[in-house]
């Protein structure tokens, strides 16, 4: 490799980086800023002034302000605690419920030598290209009937609907990709069909079930659409939903940048987290 | 795959099928919503409290709605279930309403309840205790704002003037133009092109033409169209006016000032925040607000601009229109005693509460953040005053122009006492922008509102 | 595992009906059919019982007219229909929609394959980047569009602070001619780490060998990537893109947040159209009427999208 080549690539890498970066960095910066400096006439590309206190007032505490004034907690507090709460609740839920019924449903459709196995698994997958705007009115009806609407429950329902078809797709071609035969040597060696998928393929599949369970729960944590129409201004109401309650009114723009942040906290930790998983994740079904 | 899509294709019958059995079924049912009927003797009220009530709110200042909510069940023993919507309030509201949601009272803007009360989505107040007193004391154009045929339909959650033309006293020295006020819209753009030329500014004017569904540029078109006195709506919201209207020649001057670079960029997209915002930052020298944002304006913790902004004098025209907020109760089949329980949490909100018979929360919004009201009472009061004063430079010559802004202000009744006035003006938000920024032509603009109207009476019926 | 893989099924067990039926395992006397559906059956209740009704009673919405008012339902056959194609703003959206499709693609396409490259690449602080690009990925939509309203605004926009820095006056990104190529910017920021992950597998089994043959026959750099690189990525590139496009065609969230739908129409691509039709001018009928055309254009895109996934990987499979 020539010098020139490596230069090149390492402003290429650096390029990358920024672009990947930079947008996030500038909303953490706006959060870490007080509104007297973000409102000044310039703008600052960096606080002179750092502080946490859009951060402190939106979990409940008091602050002091650049000048040293008091700064009471933030209004709408309360109401993006119980969003990032509810959120975690719905997203962990909608996780387990995801896995549990997606995975043996992947691996059947990938493995088992069943009839209807194509048309089923275009079934599901077909239901993925439905836009959710286009059924929230007669969902909302549905769920109006049922009195799911404004409850964890219904939201936790109404996710699933979009994670299954997804993740069944994923596992599919995760399981296909498995060695074949795997669950005939099980069976020769004792296990019925379901012992050879729950304790040879289950365990043989293990960084990719990792990476449909972080897929499912980013998947919720993110969903905005049913989460607005159907909780908005309710206890069971979302992150999201909180958040644009905030962003859509007269708000503090260092504010809002703190909230969000809050909200990004989550997605980034797990993403960063599991990242060499969800790299090896077979990307067609997204 | 040929297998296979014809498998798709007998997939696809079977569902269309299946809507075709279904849907008008299961349609009957989730369309078939019981309403209450109307009328009825006054109720009285409650002596207990009881009952667990559904108040939804937009998200101005929760914490405060929150603490009157927390004194309300602590002083009546009536349950509240307190609730913010996100984002697109109107939208939102409408689609809970008609989905049969129990929602025991929520915020409205003026403009939504004929709509409401005409679907049986909502009660009336014409069985509230207090209704002639209420009435007698509100300001008659809230009064009128809030009674839709005939009857009471809410309580004022606020009233000020939208678009009361706020000016930056900085930037007009600068100008060398200080205490030099425009009298109409045709001084106030001939005055902003001269500041601009003077160097004082490079954006001298925000105009409210940002385009969220809710107010925004249509709010801005409808009380620039009253305040010139070119008529848009007559009687019964018929519209009156074509391509020949004086508001062809009035999108034309928006469209100047946006091309001559006389407004902030990006101002089509601005949000609520970036509004106020960017007038906060300085370096706008005239700007229709929202009265209460004086108090963010004069605030040196938050503003740039603290201690400069005044109201500019009516002399002659109007500035802005009349904005009113209400308490609405919706109709879920609720019996009387839910209904009296409503009543008393409206009453503690909107009127003088029960108990102290004095006007708690409605004094609070006034004095805490500049969110006039209804009534004359609290308008004129001297501790609103007092409080005024602090977010004011000069109150003895500010205050009476602000009160001057509410005493007999214009409103745009023909077209918000319609039932398709909201989806109209949604219509507006959008198709406005395309004049200013020169996607069509304003004559285009012009004829597309008016045969939008039109197109809408037919479906609405009036 | 990163290329598509045609399920494999395995061999019938051993006859499994039979002497010693008592002994065998309730999952292993199933026929291998009832076996799969009783795995598969959860998803289908599921999709039954939640996702049909709404579809099919949007598909009822779009042949009766709904009084917006009064609830008031009367059929009247395809003139909902009629009214979307004969209406130009239901062109427009259309138009708009199609022309951000073929913004997002393009910008992913250059983003993940130019990613993708790089990553191939031995470098310093690789592991690093490796993670950092997946970040993007990880946020919602709506927080995209948050982020990126922050990153736009010509008053408070870390372009415009930066453009200030330069001596330069701001730019309104989202103004009508840029609002779209802006959002999708952003799309593309959001969604190329994923095409480069995938990508970056595909380059992987390329063997060095050929470029230096390349090299040999004096190939330059662009001959190399057009004639060596360019035939193991177009198909999985393709892939992602009909994804991503697909993705584009149905966005909503991050025009809510960022332009909802402005300035005027000009973002108003058909997903949001359908939102402002069914939620701001209650017309329900219309509304349900273009989601139905955009279903139906999607479904058949998609169809053709796995048909293509699916003989492909046989073909790559007969290849190996």
């Amino acid at each position: 490799m020539t010098v020139r080549r490596k230069v090149i690539i390492h402003l290429l890498a650096l390029i990358a980086f920024v672009w990947s970066v930079a947008p996030l960095a500038w909303i953490v910066v706006i959060s870490l800023m007080y509104h007297h400096e973000f409102g000044s006439a310039e703008i600052h590309l960096l606080p002179g002034q750092p502080t946490l206190a859009n951060y402190v007032r939106l979990l409940g505490g008091t602050a002091r302000n650049w000048d040293g004034s008091h700064l009471e907690p933030n209004a709408y507090g309360p109401l993006i605690r119980e969003g990032l709460l509810n959120s975690a609740e719905v997203a962990v839920l909608v996780t387990v419920f995801s896995m549990l019924v997606a995975v043996p449903a992947a691996y059947a459709l990938a493995r088992v030598q069943m009839r209807f196995r194509q048309a089923g698994l275009l079934t599901v997958v077909a239901t993925r290209a439905i836009p959710p705007v286009a059924t929230t009115v007669p969902f909302f009806t549905l769920y109006q009937a049922l009195n799911l609407a404004g409850t964890k429950t219904g939201l936790v329902i109404a996710h699933l609907t979009i994670t299954v078809p997804l993740l069944v797709w994923i596992g599919t071609s995760f399981f296909g990709g498995l060695p074949p035969g795997l669950e005939r040597i099980a069976q020769v060696d004792g296990c019925s069909r379901w012992q050879a998928f729950w304790r040879i393929v289950v365990p043989a599949s293990r960084p990719a079930m990792t990476a449909m369970a972080v897929i499912a729960f980013l998947t919720s944590w993110d969903e905005f659409t049913f989460a607005l129409i159907f909780n908005t201004g309710t206890s069971a109401q979302t992150f999201p939903a909180a958040l644009s309650s905030m962003f859509f009114q007269v708000s503090v723009p260092t504010e809002v940048a703190s909230a969000t942040v809050l909200g990004l906290i989550p997605p980034l930790v797990v993403a960063a987290i599991f990242q060499r998983y969800i790299r090896k994740v077979n990307l067609v079904g997204l | 795959m040929s297998q296979l899509s014809r498998r798709r294709l007998l997939r696809a019958a079977g569902l269309t099928a299946l809507a075709f059995g279904a849907g008008p079924g299961l349609a009957a049912c989730a369309g078939s919503q019981v309403r209450t009927p109307r009328g009825g003797p006054p109720l009285s009220a409650p002596a207990t409290g009881g009952a667990s009530l559904n108040m939804r709110i937009w998200g101005a200042y929760p914490d405060f709605v929150g603490g009157a909510v927390k004194d309300f069940e602590r002083t009546y023993g009536t349950k509240v279930d307190l609730g913010v919507i996100a984002g697109d309030y109107p939208s939102l509201m409408t689609n809970l309403l008609r989905q049969n949601t129990p929602l025991d009272m929520v915020y409205s803007l003026w403009h939504m309840p004929q709509a409401y009360y005409e679907a049986g989505w909502i009660r009336d107040f014409e069985r509230f205790w207090a209704k002639e007193d209420a009435k007698r004391e509100m300001v008659p154009a809230v009064r009128e704002a809030l009674t839709v045929n005939g009857s009471l339909i809410g309580l004022p959650y606020f009233a000020f003037v939208n678009g009361a033309l706020f000016a930056n006293t900085d930037v007009l020295r600068k100008a060398n133009l200080e205490g030099d006020y425009p009298k109409t819209y045709d001084e106030l753009y001939a005055q902003v092109r001269l500041i601009k030329k003077r160097g004082a500014t490079d954006t001298p004017y925000l105009p409210s033409f940002w385009s969220a569904p809710w107010f925004g540029i249509t709010f801005g078109f409808l009380q620039e169209a009253l305040n010139r006195n070119i008529p848009l709506f007559g009687d019964g919201g018929l519209p009156v006016f074509d391509e020949q209207s004086a508001v062809v020649d009035m999108l034309r001057q928006w469209r100047d000032l946006y091309n001559e670079g006389l407004v902030p960029k990006g101002v089509l997209t601005f949000q609520e925040s970036d509004w106020t915002e960017t007038f906060a930052k300085g370096g706008v020298a005239y700007s229709p607000q929202l009265q209460y944002d004086l108090k963010t304006f004069a605030d040196p913790a938050t503003s740039q601009v603290a201690g400069k902004i005044v109201p500019v004098p009516q002399q002659g025209q109007h500035w802005g229109m009349l904005h009113v907020g209400a308490y609405l109760i919706g109709d879920h089949g609720q019996g009387d005693d839910v209904l009296a329980q409503s009543y008393r949490l409206a009453q503690h909100f909107g009127y003088r509460d029960q108990r102290t018979g004095e006007f708690d929360v409605p004094m609070a919004w006034a004095k805490n953040y500049y969110m006039t009201q209804g009534y004359t009472e609290v308008n004129n009061s001297p501790e609103l005053a007092e409080s005024v004063a602090k977010w004011l430079p000069d109150p003895e010559t500010n205050l009476p122009v602000l009160r001057d802004y509410l005493t007999n202000p214009q409103a745009a009744t023909s077209l918000f006492h319609t039932t398709w006035g909201p989806t109209w003006m949604n219509f507006a938000s959008h198709e406005l922008p395309k004049a200013v920024n020169g996607d069509e032509d304003a004559k285009t603009v012009v004829k597309n509102l008016r045969t939008k109207a039109e197109s809408l009476i037919d479906v609405y019926g009036h | 595992m990163s290329t598509v893989t045609e399920p494999i099924a395995p061999a019938r067990p051993p006859k499994a009906r039979g002497a010693a039926s008592a002994r065998i395992p309730f999952s292993s006397r199933l026929s291998p059919t009832r076996f799969g559906f009783l795995l598969v059956a959860p998803v289908l209740l599921l999709l039954l019982a939640i996702v049909v009704y709404p579809v099919a009673y949007s598909l009822y919405l779009s042949f009766v007219h709904t009084n917006p008012l009064t609830g008031r339902q009367d059929f009247v056959g395809l003139k909902n229909f009629q009214s979307v194609f004969t209406d130009p703003a239901f062109w427009h959206s259309a138009w708009l929609t199609i022309y951000y499709v073929a913004c997002v693609t393009v910008l992913a396409a250059a983003v993940s394959l130019g990613m993708a490259l790089l990553l191939r690449e031995r470098f310093i602080g690789r592991p690093v980047l490796m993670a950092v690009i997946v970040l993007p990925w990880s946020l919602s939509t709506y927080a995209a569009g948050v982020v990126w309203r922050y990153v736009f605004s010509p008053q408070y926009g870390l372009l415009a602070g930066i453009f200030e820095k330069l001596g330069l006056s701001p730019v309104d990104f989202l103004s009508q001619n840029t609002v779209l190529p802006s959002l999708a910017i952003v799309h593309a920021w959001q969604f190329a780490p994923l095409g480069a992950y995938f990508l970056l597998a595909s380059l992987q089994v390329i063997p060095e060998d050929l470029y230096k043959l390349g090299k040999v026959d004096g190939m330059g750099i662009l001959r190399r990537f057009t004639s060596i690189t360019m035939p193991y990525v177009r198909l999985p590139l393709t892939i992602f893109l009909v994804l991503v496009g697909g993705q584009a065609a149905t966005a909503f969230d991050l025009i809510y947040f960022l332009t909802s739908g402005g300035p005027g129409g000009a973002s108003q691509t058909l997903t949001y159209d359908i939102y402002q039709q069914t939620f701001q001018d209650q017309s329900f009928g219309t509304g349900a009427a273009t989601s139905w055309v955009l279903l139906v254009v999607l479904t058949a895109v998609t169809a053709g999208y796995y048909a293509m996934a699916m003989s492909s990987s046989r073909r790559e499979k007969k290849v190996s």
